[in-house]
């Protein structure tokens, strides 16, 4: 079968591209939904975690912080992903796509928290004492003061972090969501031939993490200039 | 080390709470093969289930990566049927009691082993040896004691490998999916079912030295025609347009597609 | 104004002021020297309660300060402006918004108000063209005038200065100390944690020597360093001003 007839087969009969456009859009959706989820989260328990380091206080929250980080962290997604479809929402009627969205946004949640912490704890103590000495309390300190610092490092991070998360959305088709790698898989199973559904699947991933790559390091280039100024 | 045992012990009464508070059950609403028209419907993907429930009208289908989830799903509400062949769904049932067959089911469906396309050679000598099983009664043994209670007579091994064979002509590797009772299935960390007993007799008539390969359903043709298997043996129905991509061998039984509910 | 009664701070097992007694009275200048571990600077970061002290009391105009909520303490922060080492100017901010940041969101004053403020004390310290500079672009010198001017913004009663001139290059330290001069000449309470003998000498109402965590003495400039009593003095006078 030569490839033109090939090309034909997968992707122009019967509209099979369809599978790979919609997959395309419920990854990319899924993956921004989930991206705010996880920033959300990640800000609150990094901001949760460095209070009680730099304070002491919040010790129970920041309990309850350590096993969620834990629980995430040392657990494969896929399984997380399986345990929320089929277990916390076992019996509740929520859409496959809200699950996927609140699975990978808690878990991306995880991974946020430890770069923002990380970022928060990496701001010299000084600052903290600066801000303190001149009477603020310790919100408008954190608000004004380390937190701006903070985001600045870890902007790349995080960027870099929404670039993972999209490619662990590959395992949303565990829970028959018809994402990007699910729609290639769909073609698969009606065409039998395996080379071009997965490498197009595979060149739509690696042109989008590309794109967003490139954007990561303008935005590295630009805080490094401002940096210099 | 007190401190992660405390840790692991509340994520595990975490786990417990959310499990324990199940909602209420949602009713059946399908009863006859009309009824699928506009239903959500779960499928394995790349089974003959998945073509057939692609063309029910109004329905969405859902491409579960293993029958033992969409059952789950059905299970749970998440979908309102299960369309699947007739031999897994009996295992099934017999396993959940809260699900539940259709009387009516779909047309015959046979399965057969699948190989490339080229391979006339091989198709040859695996319908001889199937027509030999078939004639001998040794098919029909496998067959009763797949599709009768196991229990009974756990012992009674349907067919014992014979170790007395010289196996000159070399390894026989068979690309399966073992999600699918009595066909292929796991027990005690091993491949067991009818497909597996059929091939050890196969390959003793033949010869052969038969080596088994797990994988996703969808991918053992793929398997088959990249020459990565030399058979695909999974419960596989023969359609047109499987047929377009690997040679099949005679039939081996005869089964159907049925639909699956809750009670 | 402030009064110190049986101070002591211990990080862990480590006791590091072990009864510090002083008062200092409105309008003094304080100086303290003393071999690096003495507890000097842990002693001038409990007056402002940067550290929490382990025992003992500090009375700041009548109130015992170590008892306080973080709410009230904020308050008293205030009140006691403090000039690090590392100046801990705030890099993402103009040389302008880090004077102005504080006054403004404490509500002390209207953003105008801060605004005028602020130029008011950059011509004081001398960089009335840097405003809109960002920290970076500023020498050691030139940043730890700022800290101060940041500092003084709030009107503060008391000034505390951690060693202030102790990481910059020694070309700078001219400029900070003239600046620090000044700012006694008009009244300033002060309290210096410093190395610098000659601003002692010169500025310095009281001058207290510290070794492991104790006052050993205290005395005005003169008879401190021309009569020094404690032989742990004597040793580190000769070792300083050589």
């Amino acid at each position: 079968m030569d490839l033109m007839e090939s090309i034909r087969q997968n992707f122009i009969d019967e509209d099979r591209w369809k599978y790979l456009f919609d997959g395309l859009l419920t990854t990319l959706l899924i993956t921004i939904f989930a991206v705010l989820i996880g920033l959300a989260l990640g800000f609150l328990v990094a901001i949760i975690r460095s209070t009680y380091l730099k304070t002491g206080k919040l010790k129970i929250l920041n309990f309850i912080c350590k096993i969620y980080l834990a629980v995430i962290r040392g657990t494969p997604v896929v399984v997380q992903l399986l345990i929320t479809y089929f277990v916390i929402f076992g019996s509740v009627d929520i859409s496959k796509g809200l699950v996927a969205i609140l699975a990978f946004g808690i878990n991306s949640g995880a991974y946020v928290a430890e770069i923002v912490r990380g970022g928060i704890m990496s701001i010299d103590n000084g600052q903290f004492e600066a801000g303190r000495s001149l009477g603020l309390n310790y919100r408008q300190t954190m608000q004004h003061i380390i937190m701006p610092q903070a985001l600045k490092t870890v902007l790349p991070a995080l960027a870099n972090e929404a670039i993972v998360l999209l490619k662990e959305t590959s395992v949303a088709g565990y829970i028959a969501i018809a994402d990007l790698t699910k729609g290639g898989d769909i073609i698969r199973s009606q065409t039998f031939s395996p080379f071009l559904p997965l490498i197009s699947v595979a060149l739509i991933y690696l042109v989008i993490v590309l794109f967003l790559t490139h954007l990561t390091g303008k935005l590295e280039r630009r805080l490094a200039a401002n940096d210099r100024r | 080390m007190k401190k992660i045992t405390l840790m692991l012990l509340i994520t595990v009464l975490c786990a417990v709470a959310l499990t324990a508070c199940g909602g209420s059950k949602k009713e059946n609403t399908v009863h006859s093969i009309d009824d699928l028209n506009g239903k959500k419907i779960g499928v394995q993907i790349g089974t003959t289930g998945d073509t057939l429930a692609g063309d029910i009208e109004g329905a969405t289908v859902e491409k579960y990566n293993k029958y033992a989830d969409a059952v789950q799903a059905l299970k749970q509400g998440k979908i309102d049927a299960v369309i699947v062949d007739s031999d897994t769904a009996n295992v099934f049932v017999s396993k959940n009691k809260d699900v539940e067959l259709l009387s009516e089911g779909f047309a015959d469906e046979e399965y057969a082993i699948a190989m490339h396309l080229d391979n006339t050679k091989l198709q040859e000598e695996i319908n001889k040896a199937l027509s030999d099983l078939k004639a001998d009664g040794t098919l029909k043994k496998i067959k009763d004691y797949y599709d009768g209670d196991k229990s009974e007579n756990a012992d009674a091994k349907p067919y014992t490998k014979d170790e007395s064979v010289s196996r000159n002509k070399g390894t026989l590797i068979m690309a399966t999916n073992s999600e699918f009772p009595p066909y292929e299935y796991m027990e005690s960390g091993r491949i067991v079912g009818f497909d597996v007993d059929m091939m050890n007799a196969v390959c003793d008539k033949l010869g052969y030295e038969l080596k088994i390969e797990d994988m996703a359903f969808d991918s053992i043709i793929a398997a088959v025609q990249s020459g990565k298997a030399d058979v695909g043996v999974a419960g596989m129905s023969v359609t047109p347009a499987r047929q377009e991509n690997v040679r099949f061998s005679d039939s081996y039984t005869v089964t159907h597609l049925v639909v699956m509910v809750r009670k | 104004m402030i009064d110190v009664k049986g101070l002591r701070k211990s990080f862990g097992d480590q006791e590091i002021l072990k009864g510090i007694n002083t008062h200092i009275e409105k309008g003094e200048k304080i100086v303290v020297i003393g071999p690096s571990g003495s507890g000097k600077s842990t002693f001038i970061r409990c007056l402002n309660l940067m550290e929490v002290p382990t025992a003992g009391t500090i009375t700041f105009d009548g109130l015992d300060i170590t008892h306080l909520n973080s709410k009230a303490i904020n308050y008293v922060r205030q009140r006691m402006g403090m000039v690090f080492q590392h100046f801990n100017l705030f890099p993402h901010l103009t040389v302008k918004k880090n004077i102005t940041m504080a006054p403004v969101m404490l509500g002390l004053m209207s953003k105008e108000e801060a605004s005028r403020k602020a130029d008011e004390l950059l011509e004081r310290v001398g960089l009335p063209d840097k405003a809109n500079d960002y920290p970076k672009q500023l020498s050691g010198g030139q940043k730890q005038r700022v800290a101060i001017a940041r500092s003084l913004a709030m009107n503060p009663e008391v000034m505390l200065f951690d060693e202030p001139t102790s990481a910059l290059d020694p070309e700078m330290v001219g400029e900070v100390l003239q600046l620090m001069k000044q700012l006694a000449e008009d009244g300033m309470t002060m309290v210096v944690v410093t190395h610098e003998m000659g601003f002692a000498r010169e500025v310095a109402s009281r001058v207290l020597f510290m070794a492991d965590g104790n006052i050993l003495e205290e005395n005005t400039p003169e008879q401190f360093f021309a009569n020094p009593q404690n032989q742990r003095l004597k040793d580190f006078l000769s070792k300083v001003i050589s």
